[in-house]
């Protein structure tokens, strides 16, 4: 360990210049995530999220911006749309007037004190470098703010109100609940909701041409419906089929597939009739097989529940039956519990409401 | 002398036996200037740790096979000193981070800050970067999970991750999106009787295609096992015949007999005693979601249908508990006292609709 | 003791061989000189009768004949006699289980002086008085040498330890230090270690571990709790010396007597308290409780009572409290009502509930008679232990589960197997570490390992 640790400074002179140059080469070659590189640039380009957009431009037209929560599932842009909005007002400064804190930085309260804090108390002058006219205050994004333990979203609340006239706070989060009343009361709200299947379909398409990929509709289909309006996911999906067949290879089906681990519909369907048959063995033996395939349980789930929820065989009541389990398997499956006796227990259920039907 | 299953592990992606095109795909991975993080995911015995060489090779030439063991040190913030075994070369660091249990965190933290603040000048300069090898990381706790979504993009560009799990489910859906997942699904029982033939013509014995085939079955398609007891099978009886005994592992025995106690006597000295045999499991390693599987897939074989249902569906409430924290003997033992109590109830009414 | 103490004076050493009887009315004579004039001073109130309640003689003391023997030859041997290198005495055991006593009496019987640490009462800033606690600790054995001037220069000296200053708990490395000096300094030193409830402040685990122990060839001799016949017999002697007070002090009845010795649950020194509030003029009879816990070893029908307010504050000691909750007593009446009072059996096991948990899972098996009611239990404590697991940084939530695991075993308990067993520790789960060498071998595959090599490198699970 020590000398893999070390050998980084091994390097002699002559190691040195050829790994500079190799560097710089590799420094070449080396990509921008496409989640970063195709991000919106202004907030006109926002797509869906209508309400917060108008605010933002009212905003950028000269208006006060109030403290902002946003919420809403991953991947509906709300990252993009107040970096673009920051971007938009603040021109060059743009670097010196946003804190951006990310939920996996050391978020404890003791950050919340000190770097918030100072930031919050630089001034913000209301002139540009320039001499233009800006917004005379700063920016403060809490990224992730659900995970911000209770304490430092405590210390938060008397940060916002002094500082409020120099600086304004955006909270991003994916639950709202999860913020405490107190801030949510000193924030305006707004709700992002997932994105049309449509618009990610145009996007992606965008993003094929300027990276000269070879997908074809059907395929770019599929990952818009798995990404489930997450602009994010079905970008990354994307990228990552492009780096697992390498440069000018056509992205097929099965490497979509692969990539976003959505299971094969036959195992869902193979899933649903064991299950029908009643059968014990047969559903041990087919579990069995089935985790020796290594497909994400999680998203299996999903996919039987969509079968479930469709099917025209069940009851309603049944079907609710059904989902209740599904729900407890998902979570525990979530938690750590084991696939195999999850699976089974989920089968079980749905043997149980085959076998009374007849 | 090495086993088998080191001597005729593959070494190379395009040696690999099965999952050719995924091996291709990986090759080209390794190819270009991108290389992203790796979450290599699959059953136990499907050639996970087989294909991670085999991309480390990719990457760095023969000097990845050069390994060393060498035992690191950590201090907690609690001033705890944890040990924990590492495999090295140059170029890659290969750990385990479920071995110092509740510390996983710091651990993996402090490794990947030490690994990414010494960039990699190597003088042939393959890489920029170096490769951490976390196994077993659906062990991991979710606080480690936490800790290491923001290390994975802070540190990118001076190491990779390459990740090994049995299975996703486990992990944050963070730390999947952030790797490029590489499904090992577990080989056919087909693949795995020419592998073990090829192994055998390799090592110049002749093994008959009957007992390939017995050997692919028992072993519940996981190669690793195979030729484990493939190579038992020899040390035991050669030449080899068609039906000749194949060795099953001895804590399958074990629990099965468990399971015998159970359903012969229902009361609280069989209680007591498979306390005594559960713990001797746990004492000797065997994880607790493997003595649960098993113990739960023999237990049911002797109920009907409503009674299995039952069983599963308590089975999966405490299989579920047993998740967390280090007490496993105490929902393994509630379970074993519901069965008792299921199946004594069971067999009374049986009895009692027989007269 | 008594017959004991005659034995232990046949040895020979420099104590008269006097009968037991004699022995405690020589004790009280002893003082009666002294006690004479403070008889005159009627006015004094505050007539110190804890003094005169101290033992001065071998034979006073509460303490097991043989334990005494073992101090004392240990004494003897590694003081008396001309020592070559240092020797270290550590005295284990509950408190009030006479353990300073003894070296009190036993020194001043074989004339060796102590020299006792005492903490100094620091108000220095914090940070800086734990060096300063550590030197002046490090000094006391440092003069250890120096015999005091007005001292007889051939006595014998002892160092007695048994405040323990607190910079050890914080850093245990530093007593090594001070075992060190002893060592080098080739001084006679006693310590102290009274068993502690609380893990943190547990000096004897964490200043002497077994390593420690061997290296520095520390004899340990372990006091148990003192026998309820030997505080009967102290306080029949502490009556006597009562008697000649009789002015200011009551004697008591042989009733209150044996609830004190009840109560006091082996603890002479809160006997010894308890005793001298009960028989001071003017307080009225103390309120006896009627006390289920002792009836264990005593026969059913025979009705103990206990001093209501004086017990100890450990009375439910936590194997104590553990006995509670697995063999629980329902009441008389139809309904069968748990009649304890839960809130004080919960507030001993606050400070640990996942140990606690784990005591009463190894336990309760053994208590219960019925399928139904262990499986419930066991459901039971499965919930609990989950909410330990999960929120094991909440305090209350902790407490949840500790409600949840005592009143479900108490409850579920309805076939009670009512017959003494003994309580065991938790099984330690310590998984075997893997071995280096098959480091790529997952456990479960060890099995083959044994096979192909033909050894038994690691362990065979034998089914029967």
């Amino acid at each position: 360990m020590d000398s893999f640790l070390k050998s980084g400074k091994l390097g002699t002179s002559i190691g040195d210049k050829t790994s500079q140059l190799n560097n710089e080469g590799v420094k070449k070659k080396k990509s921008v995530p496409w989640v970063e590189k195709y991000r919106p640039r202004t907030v006109s380009d926002i797509v869906e999220q209508t309400e917060a957009v108008h605010v933002l431009e009212q905003c950028i037209a000269g208006a006060d911006l109030p403290n902002l929560l946003f919420y809403g599932p991953p991947g509906t842009g709300k990252t993009s749309t107040i970096l673009a909005a920051a971007r938009q007002l603040f021109g060059d400064m743009y670097r010196d007037r946003i804190l951006e804190l990310n939920a996996s930085d050391e978020r404890g309260i003791q950050v919340i004190r000190d770097k918030v804090k100072t930031f919050a108390q630089l001034t913000a002058s209301a002139v540009r470098h320039d001499g233009k006219s800006c917004p005379p205050f700063k920016v403060i994004i809490l990224d992730e703010a659900d995970s911000l333990t209770n304490a430092a979203q405590a210390a938060l609340r008397r940060t916002m109100e002094k500082e409020s006239k120099t600086t304004r706070f955006c909270l991003i989060c994916n639950y709202v609940s999860r913020i405490i009343e107190p801030l949510t009361s000193r924030c305006t709200k707004f709700q992002f909701k997932p994105l049309d299947e449509s618009k990610i379909l145009e996007r992606l398409k965008l993003i094929c041409q300027e990276e000269k990929l070879q997908v074809n509709d059907e395929v770019l289909n599929v990952l818009v419906k798995t990404s489930g309006g997450d602009m994010r996911r079905a970008t990354t999906c994307l990228q990552s089929c492009s780096v697992l067949k390498g440069k000018d290879a056509t992205v097929s089906m099965h490497d979509v597939y692969e990539i976003t681990g959505v299971v094969p519909d036959q195992w869902v369907t193979d899933y649903i009739s064991v299950c029908k048959e009643n059968i014990y063995s047969k559903l041990e033996e087919f579990i069995e097989s089935f985790i020796l395939e290594a497909y994400t349980a999680a998203q299996f789930l999903k996919q039987v529940n969509e079968v479930i929820v469709n099917t025209d065989e069940f009851t309603d009541k049944r079907k609710a039956v059904i989902g209740e389990k599904l729900g407890t398997v998902s979570y525990r499956l979530q938690d750590g519990g084991s696939e195999y006796i999850q699976l089974l227990d989920l089968g079980c259920a749905i043997m149980i409401e085959y076998s009374k039907k007849t | 002398m090495s086993l088998w299953v080191d001597k005729y592990r593959p070494k190379d992606l395009s040696k690999l036996d099965y999952h050719k095109d995924q091996a291709e795909n990986l090759k080209k991975l390794t190819q270009r200037g991108d290389f992203p993080h790796l979450l290599v995911y699959g059953p136990s015995g499907a050639g996970k740790k087989t294909r991670i060489m085999c991309i480390l090779k990719d990457l760095y030439g023969p000097g990845v096979e050069r390994l060393r063991m060498e035992q690191l040190n950590f201090t907690t913030p609690s001033k705890k000193k944890l040990e924990i075994m590492t495999v090295s070369s140059n170029y890659h660091i290969e750990i385990n981070p479920s071995d110092v249990g509740i510390y996983d965190r710091v651990v993996v933290m402090d490794l990947i800050k030490n690994v990414a603040q010494t960039q990699q000048l190597d003088v042939n300069g393959q890489r920029e970067f170096k490769v951490i090898v976390l196994t077993d990381v659906d062990d991991l706790s979710k606080d480690a999970q936490h800790a290491l979504r923001r290390t994975m993009e802070k540190y990118i560009a001076n190491c990779r991750l390459i990740l090994s799990a049995n299975s996703t489910s486990r992990l944050t859906p963070a730390i999947r999106s952030r790797c490029l997942g590489i499904r090992v699904s577990a080989p056919t029982i087909t693949e795995i009787v020419t592998i073990l033939q090829g192994v055998c013509k390799r090592e110049g014995l002749n093994l008959p295609t009957e007992l390939a085939q017995r050997i692919a079955e028992k072993s519940n398609r996981n190669l690793r096992r195979a030729i484990l007891m493939c190579e038992a099978c020899k040390v035991e009886q050669y030449p080899f015949s068609a039906n000749q005994n194949i060795a099953e592992p001895d804590w399958l025995l074990f629990i099965r007999a468990i399971a015998r106690k159970i359903s012969q006597e229902q009361s609280i000295n069989t209680l007591a005693s498979v306390r005594g045999d559960l713990y001797e499991l746990i004492i000797h390693g065997i994880p607790n979601t493997i003595i649960f599987q098993t113990l739960v897939s023999e237990l049911v074989k002797n109920c009907d249908i409503t009674l299995k249902a039952t069983i599963i569906s308590q089975a999966a409430l405490f299989e579920h508990r047993l998740q967390h924290g280090n007490k496993a003997i105490f929902h393994l033992e509630a379970f074993v006292a519901k069965y008792m109590y299921l199946y004594k109830k069971f067999l009374e009414d049986t009895i009692g609709d027989a007269f | 003791m008594q017959r004991g103490s005659n034995k232990w004076i046949s040895f020979g050493i420099d104590l008269k061989a006097s009968k037991p009887k004699e022995s405690v009315s020589n004790g009280v004579n002893g003082k009666d000189q002294q006690s004479a004039r403070k008889v005159k001073n009627k006015t004094r109130p505050n007539l110190n009768l804890i003094d005169k309640l101290k033992p001065v003689h071998v034979d006073d003391l509460s303490v097991h004949v043989k334990k005494v023997k073992e101090v004392s030859t240990w004494l003897e041997q590694n003081v008396c006699c001309d020592q070559t290198g240092s020797a270290i005495l550590l005295l284990t055991g509950p408190t009030g289980a006479g353990k300073t006593a003894t070296i009190n009496v036993l020194c001043k019987s074989l004339n060796i002086s102590i020299r006792e640490w005492i903490n100094p009462i620091d108000q220095e800033i914090e940070g800086v008085y734990t060096q300063a606690q550590y030197s002046r600790f490090i000094e006391f054995f440092s003069l250890g040498k120096y015999v005091s001037l007005c001292q007889d220069s051939m006595s014998k000296q002892v160092l007695l330890i048994e405040d323990f200053p607190n910079f050890l708990i914080h850093n245990p490395e530093q007593f090594v230090d001070v075992l060190e000096k002893c060592t080098e300094r080739n001084l006679s030193v006693i310590f102290i270690c009274t068993d502690a409830s609380n893990s943190k402040i547990d000096f004897l685990q964490t200043l002497f571990p077994q390593e420690v122990k061997e290296k520095y060839f520390i004899t340990n001799i372990n006091f148990n709790p003192v026998s309820a016949t030997l505080i009967k017999s102290a306080l029949k002697r502490a009556q006597q010396v009562i008697r000649t007070f009789s002015e200011e002090y009551k004697s008591l009845s042989a009733d209150v007597i044996d609830a004190i010795v009840v109560s006091a649950m082996g603890d002479i020194r809160s006997a010894v308290n308890q005793f001298m509030f009960a028989c001071l003029r003017g307080v009225g009879n103390i309120p006896l409780e009627l006390n289920e816990t002792t009836s264990k070893k005593r026969k059913r029908n025979e009705k103990s009572s206990a001093v209501k307010f004086m017990q100890r504050d450990e009375i439910l000691g936590f194997f104590h409290a553990l006995g509670r909750v697995l063999n629980p007593k329902h009441g008389d009446n139809a309904l069968k009502k748990l009649e304890y009072d839960f809130d004080s059996l919960i507030d001993q096991f606050a400070t640990q509930p996942s140990n606690f948990n784990a005591f009463l899972q190894e336990n309760y098996l053994k208590y219960f008679g019925d399928l139904n009611d262990v499986r419930k239990a066991a459901e039971i404590m499965s919930t609990a232990q989950s909410f330990l697991a999960n929120w094991s940084e909440r305090h209350e939530i902790m407490l949840y589960a500790l409600w949840i695991a005592v009143l479900g075993l108490m409850i579920y308990n309805e076939h009670k197997v009512s017959k003494w067993t003994q309580i065991k520790g938790p099984t330690k789960l310590k998984q075997l570490s893997n071995s280096t060498e098959v480091c790529d071998l997952k456990r479960t595959d060890y099995f083959y390992y044994n096979l192909i090599t033909g050894t038994n490198k690691f362990h065979t699970f034998k089914p029967y």
